[in-house]
């Protein structure tokens, strides 16, 4: 094959001129659809810069709506509604205030847990309560202000440093009764953190009740347990209250129920 | 036929971020290569789509584009394949193009075989086209790839597949039969 042939085996031209003439020519529509494609392929993806940002934008709405709307719930009664957003304090409160009237927050909450719980959930209540009390500690979360106590634990307090008391293992009666008046209060997260464990704030309602607040009504209720057949309860409660009022029954001359 | 070619230039910048370059690019090349696929697809409806495919193919490998070759051979090259793909999906092969090209070739040379009556009533550009229709696909393409590309033999081989050689041959029987529905209207 000569070498003419092989780039030129005949001209073009006139065969070109021929096919020009019979032709057509694309449509201007497929003209400009070809253009703006080669246009639009020339955007680079990092320019399309929104389709991240609102990418992004839907997530953080998607997260604050699920925050708004699950946020509340899981706190149980008398969550943070009840406590409102004041800042909580964290100090040693003593429990021998408590004959002075509850401030309205603190209060509202063991209130409403009274009213809303049957007579038969008690125990669970008071389950609770020895678990904490068990330990040595008993922590209490209250609105700023609020300070419940007795006279003994006023004397006490005033010579030890809350974290004394805090540490102290359980020991005699008298001891024992200071400790289980102290009162730790936390910072907010704490206290949304105990909520999840038998907290201090559900302690300090059970504390607030109202047979507890003077011994007769205490030994009455111990009685009236007793009679019921929850010894359990009863036990727990006797012990408890000979702790708080180590010589009340024999002043009285009232027998151990 | 120069590597650096005003296309090639054109085509290079238009992959660096130039739409005016597409432009000029594709006013150069847009009347030959759409005569190219009208003429190899033979459908009208289907026309349309090819050319917009095969524009579609050169926008997306642009990066890719390397100007080892004249832009032109390039681009009938990817045409070619459009066309090729557009046979393949439509399921449509010329008949004529399983024939061995030495029947082609007698069939061309016989005075005898069919007289191309229809073709010869019209003008010469529409008795070419005409003629163009009738030519087996493998030689339409070799022929339209060298008049309308603007290719050579060897470049022809090339985006066809096969050696120099066979697309000489083509070349050779479809200007054959061109030329003989023509008579005296066909080019020297």
């Amino acid at each position: 094959m000569e070498e003419k042939d092989i780039k030129a085996p005949f001209p073009r031209e006139p065969w070109k001129r021929l096919l020009e003439d019979s032709a057509d020519a694309p449509p201007e529509t497929t003209d400009a659809r070809i253009r703006a494609n080669a246009r639009k392929a020339l955007v680079p993806h990092g320019a399309r810069w929104w389709l991240h940002a609102g990418l992004a934008a839907s997530f953080v709405v998607a997260v604050v709506l699920a925050q708004t709307m699950f946020g509340g719930r899981g706190k149980g009664v008398g969550g943070d509604s009840l406590i409102g957003e004041s800042k909580i304090d964290v100090s040693v409160v003593d429990r021998s205030k408590a004959i002075s009237p509850p401030p309205p927050v603190a209060a509202a909450e063991p209130l409403r847990r009274e009213a809303a719980r049957p007579e038969g959930e008690a125990a669970f209540v008071d389950d609770d309560y020895e678990a904490e009390d068990a330990a040595g500690e008993v922590a209490e979360v209250e609105a700023t202000g609020s300070r419940i106590g007795g006279p003994e634990r006023e004397r006490r307090a005033a010579s030890e440093s809350p974290e004394e008391q805090y540490d102290a293992a359980p020991a005699p009666a008298e001891e024992s009764k200071e400790l289980s008046n102290v009162v730790v209060t936390g910072s907010r997260a704490e206290a949304a953190a105990e909520e999840s464990t038998p907290s201090a704030g559900f302690i300090a309602s059970v504390d607030h009740a109202s047979w507890r607040q003077t011994p007769e009504e205490w030994y009455a209720r111990i009685v009236a347990l007793r009679k019921a057949g929850n010894n359990t309860e009863a036990d727990a409660e006797l012990k408890r209250f000979e702790a708080a009022w180590p010589d009340w029954m024999k002043k009285n001359g009232k027998p151990r129920p | 036929m120069g590597v650096g070619d005003a296309d090639a230039q054109l085509m290079l910048r238009y992959a660096a971020g130039e739409a005016r370059a597409f432009d000029e690019l594709y006013a150069a090349h847009r009347n030959g290569l759409w005569r190219f696929i009208r003429r190899s697809v033979r459908d009208a409806a289907a026309t349309d789509d090819v050319f917009q495919e095969c524009w579609s193919r050169v926008i997306a490998n642009r990066e890719r584009y390397r100007p080892e070759a004249r832009f032109a051979t390039w681009l009938y090259r990817i045409a070619h394949n459009c066309c090729m793909d557009h046979w393949r999906k439509s399921g449509r092969r010329d008949r004529r193009e399983s024939m061995d090209d030495d029947a082609i070739a007698a069939a061309a040379d016989d005075s005898t075989a069919e007289p191309l009556d229809a073709v010869l009533a019209g003008e010469a550009s529409e008795r070419l086209a005409a003629a163009l229709e009738r030519l087996p696909q493998d030689q339409c393409a070799a022929f339209l790839l060298y008049v309308e590309g603007g290719l050579s033999v060897a470049e022809i081989g090339e985006a066809t597949g096969v050696n120099p050689e066979t697309a000489k041959s083509r070349l050779r029987y479809a200007v054959a039969r061109l030329k003989q529905a023509l008579g005296d209207d066909a080019p020297d």
